[in-house]
């Protein structure tokens, strides 16, 4: 728009230049113009004045009144008038303003010049070539031009006026020779300002009354003698450029005036076509202009819209990477076509793969490996003939040896003609959700091992108090009757037996309640192996044949417990070791450690057997209470619940493998007196 | 020689009458009650020279009941009697003793236990007691 508007200005000045400049032609034109009227208004005029002359002379020379009888004179003229084509004719006037003779067959005789102008002016002494304004003929309806000079007698007395005329047609033809344009002006007027011929003003308003200084003004005439000027013609209103010369010797002027609107009209026109054409290219710059910006307005808009969308591509792929990284899931993309199969970085995260590796199908069964190459091949055929497959799990080996548990999923992409164009498919690496999966599994089965722990135990309390009141009157009441009754009496040996039964079922109850029991023991600082040794008579009385004991007892093993169920857990261990190596021959060995390369310090407490051991589902279950292998009536199920509860309770854990060569172990951990921290347990009242 | 007469406080008749059955024949005299509200009771009217009180009871068990009757009565002597933890998984016998019994006894026990732990009883003086050396106990157990 800028360029527009400087082009628009540079256009402006250059008309204001050509308007100037068709000025500046024009008053060359009219200078021009006035020059060639100058001229040939001269060389007419002398011309005339020539014929004049010589005419004059001849009258001169005929000096006496005779001689200038009209037939001589007529002679005269008519030999004179003929030198010259635009003379109409010739006239001599004598002394007393009659006509003598003349050339033109209408003038009148008896014509009385004395009124007129160049008549008395030649009376009076005048002998110059006098130019008289332009006048209706006497006998003419045409305009003459009276040019007149005084014809002397050899004395030179006043011997009259000779009279020249000029057709006004004559100077009419010449002035359109001009090329003025129709509202030009050209004219000729004589010094004292008095107009001769002149054009446009028609013949009607030439008159004396009309003076040069009526055309333009006498100070627009005093200003321009000889040149150029530019002034409104008060006749009719026309502004003109008016080149005016003085014809010498004539006491005559010559004028030529061009119209300033005729001569602007060709500037004006070019103008104006300049102006539509440039209204034109204008418009269409505008129109280019406006067109242009929209595109460009456009341009910006698409750009900018590019420019957006790629950030939005570009936040969105950061996004989905992120999301990859957090979800450890790659995605993939194969084309069962050509085989080409792409995937995104975290794929080669997962596989562990470079990033100069280039996926294939091949590449790919080679990295999951020949277990899993079947069922991923089974994979990609479903999902190849249009059906979603189920989710594959396998596992992967990295390079650098690590396994990892990967998932995939994949699904086709069917084209409008029902065709697979594409298989899309994600993989993630599940490892640490499996392992998370896994150790969940297990807490929820101590916690229902727990649970389960929990409600025989309370069941069992409540048991083992009803019995505890059964029991009561049993062993109260029988130990008064056989107070009564003889020694070695049957009555009193069948009470006897009822007393023994009465007790082991409170000893049983006991051992319900002990394993029931979770309040903190009396704990004192133990030591382990002093415990054994305490116990190991008593152990090795109750051995049955066959069956040996062997003991390992490091010092040291001090931890803090209540002593009597240290004392309980290992006679429970033992006895459950003879019981599993039955009939025997068989090895029993308790072994008693500290440990405290760990942090804390454990005490171990091992007691292992060279029984025939446990299968999986026994060892899965041998801590629950009543669980027993053994034959009704010979197994509680308690001894080893009770074992467990007694560790548990002191912070200690239990654990229970097959040894190698046959038999079974039970490893005890309790923590190292100096590490141990007892933690208050809640005593419910309720 | 003045019989001594010996409360029972339990809810469980089975044990009730064969502790009866047991001290009266050593030659005590036996009151009974069911709960440890009517026990209480039972010693503001009876007056008895020592109580034998379970611990697991309904309406009034016998660690509040024992914990009452020493305040009450700081020279009665006590011994708490206990079958095991019903709903609970404490050691009672051991808090009865906190709380004021001066024996204890784990059911099923023989005639020897209760006649040996009531005889003691009787026999020996009864400890000082004091508000605060209770608290003490309390609080150290």
């Amino acid at each position: 728009m800028a360029i527009f508007g400087l082009l628009s200005f540079m256009l402006l000045f250059q008309m204001r230049q050509d308007r100037m400049a068709a000025l500046t032609t024009a008053t060359a034109t009219a200078d021009r113009l006035a020059r060639v009227l100058e001229a040939h208004t001269r060389e007419t005029v002398s011309s005339v004045g020539a014929v004049l002359s010589t005419t004059a002379l001849h009258l001169g020379m005929m000096n006496d009144a005779a001689a200038l009888q009209p037939e001589r004179v007529l002679a005269v003229l008519s030999a004179n008038v003929r030198s010259l084509p635009y003379l109409k004719a010739l006239t001599f006037i004598g002394a007393d303003a009659l006509v003598v003779a003349s050339t033109h067959s209408k003038v009148a005789d008896k014509i009385d010049a004395s009124s007129r102008d160049y008549f008395q002016k030649h009376a009076a002494g005048e002998r110059g070539t006098l130019i008289g304004i332009a006048t209706p003929s006497l006998v003419t309806p045409h305009l003459i031009v009276p040019i007149t000079q005084r014809v002397e007698t050899a004395g030179g007395d006043f011997a009259g006026v000779l009279v020249a005329v000029i057709d006004f047609r004559y100077f009419e033809a010449f002035f359109k020779t001009l090329s003025v344009g129709e509202r030009g002006l050209v004219a000729l007027y004589s010094g004292d300002n008095a107009m001769i011929p002149e054009t446009p003003f028609n013949e009607a308003r030439i008159d004396a009354a009309v003076r040069t200084d009526r055309l333009f003004g006498a100070d627009a005439l005093a200003s321009a003698v000889e040149g150029t000027f530019r002034a409104e013609t008060p006749l009719d209103g026309v502004d003109r450029i008016v080149g005016i010369r003085e014809v010498d010797g004539l006491f005559l002027g010559v004028m030529v005036g061009l119209s300033v609107d005729e001569v602007l009209a060709g500037w004006r026109d070019g103008t104006r076509s300049h102006a539509i054409v440039w209204l034109a290219a204008g418009c269409g710059v505008v129109g280019l202009t406006i067109l242009l910006l929209g595109q460009m307005h456009r341009r910006d808009r698409v750009t900018e819209a590019l420019r957006a969308a790629g950030e939005r591509l570009c936040r969105n792929e950061q996004h989905l990477t992120r999301a990859q990284n957090v979800s450890r899931m790659g995605s993939w993309e194969l084309d069962p076509v050509s085989g080409q199969l792409i995937w995104s970085p975290m794929m080669y995260r997962i596989f562990g793969q470079p990033k100069s590796f280039r996926p294939t199908i091949g590449g790919l069964f080679d990295i999951v490996g020949p277990k899993a190459r079947d069922g991923l091949q089974s994979l990609l055929d479903r999902a190849i003939s249009g059906v979603v497959p189920s989710a594959l799990e396998f596992d992967v080996t990295r390079p650098d040896g690590e396994t990892r548990r990967c998932r995939c999923k994949c699904e086709p992409v069917i084209s409008t003609g029902n065709k697979t164009v594409a298989i899309v498919g994600t993989l993630q690496d599940v490892t640490e959700q499996r392992r998370a999966e896994a150790e969940r599994l297990d807490l929820e089965r101590q916690l229902q091992q727990a649970l389960k722990m929990e409600a025989l135990g309370t069941l069992a309390g409540g048991i083992a108090h009803d019995l505890n009141n059964a029991l009561v009157p049993v062993l109260g009441l029988t130990e008064c009757v056989m107070e009564n009754l003889p020694a070695g009496g049957a009555e009193r040996a069948d009470l006897e037996l009822v007393i023994d039964g009465a007790t082991r079922a409170r000893d049983l109850v006991r051992q319900i309640l002990a394993f029931s029991r979770k309040e903190a023991p009396e704990r004192e600082p133990v030591d382990i192996a002093k415990v054994v040794d305490m116990g190991w008579e008593l152990l090795l009385r109750a051995l049955p044949f066959g069956v040996r004991m062997e003991r390992r007892c490091a010092a040291g093993a001090l931890v803090l417990a209540d002593h009597s169920q240290i004392d309980q857990v290992i006679v429970n261990l033992v006895t459950n070791a003879v019981q599993a190596i039955g009939d025997g021959p068989g090895t029993v060995t308790v072994s008693v450690t500290a440990q405290r390369d760990t942090a804390p310090g454990k005490a171990r407490l091992t007691v292992e057997d060279t029984g025939p051991g446990m299968d999986e589902t026994t060892r899965s279950r041998v801590f629950e209470p009543f669980f027993t292998t053994k034959p009704v009536g010979e197994g509680t199920g308690l001894g080893l619940a009770v074992v467990h509860g007694i560790v548990t309770s002191h912070g200690g854990s239990i654990e229970c493998r097959n040894r190698p060569g046959g038999g079974t172990v039970f490893d005890v951990f309790l923590p190292l007196f100096e590490t141990a921290v007892a933690e208050p347990i809640p005593c419910d009242f309720i | 020689m003045t019989t001594k007469k010996i409360l029972l406080i339990d809810d469980e008749k089975l044990v009730r009458v064969t502790l009866t059955r047991i001290l009266v024949r050593a030659g005590y005299t036996i009151v009974e009650a069911a709960n440890g509200e009517e026990g209480i009771a039972e010693v503001a009217r009876s007056h008895p020279d020592l109580v034998i009180c379970d611990i697991l009871m309904p309406t009034k068990e016998g660690i509040e009941t024992i914990r009452d009757l020493r305040r009450s009565h700081p020279d009665l002597p006590i011994v708490a009697i206990s079958g095991g933890g019903r709903l609970g998984s404490c050691d009672f016998l051991r808090h009865a003793e906190q709380f004021g019994a001066r024996a204890t006894l784990r059911k099923p026990f023989s005639p020897e236990e209760v006649l040996g732990a009531v005889g003691r009883l009787l026999d020996e003086p009864a400890p000082a007691f004091s508000e605060e050396a209770f608290a003490e106990k309390v609080s150290a157990g």
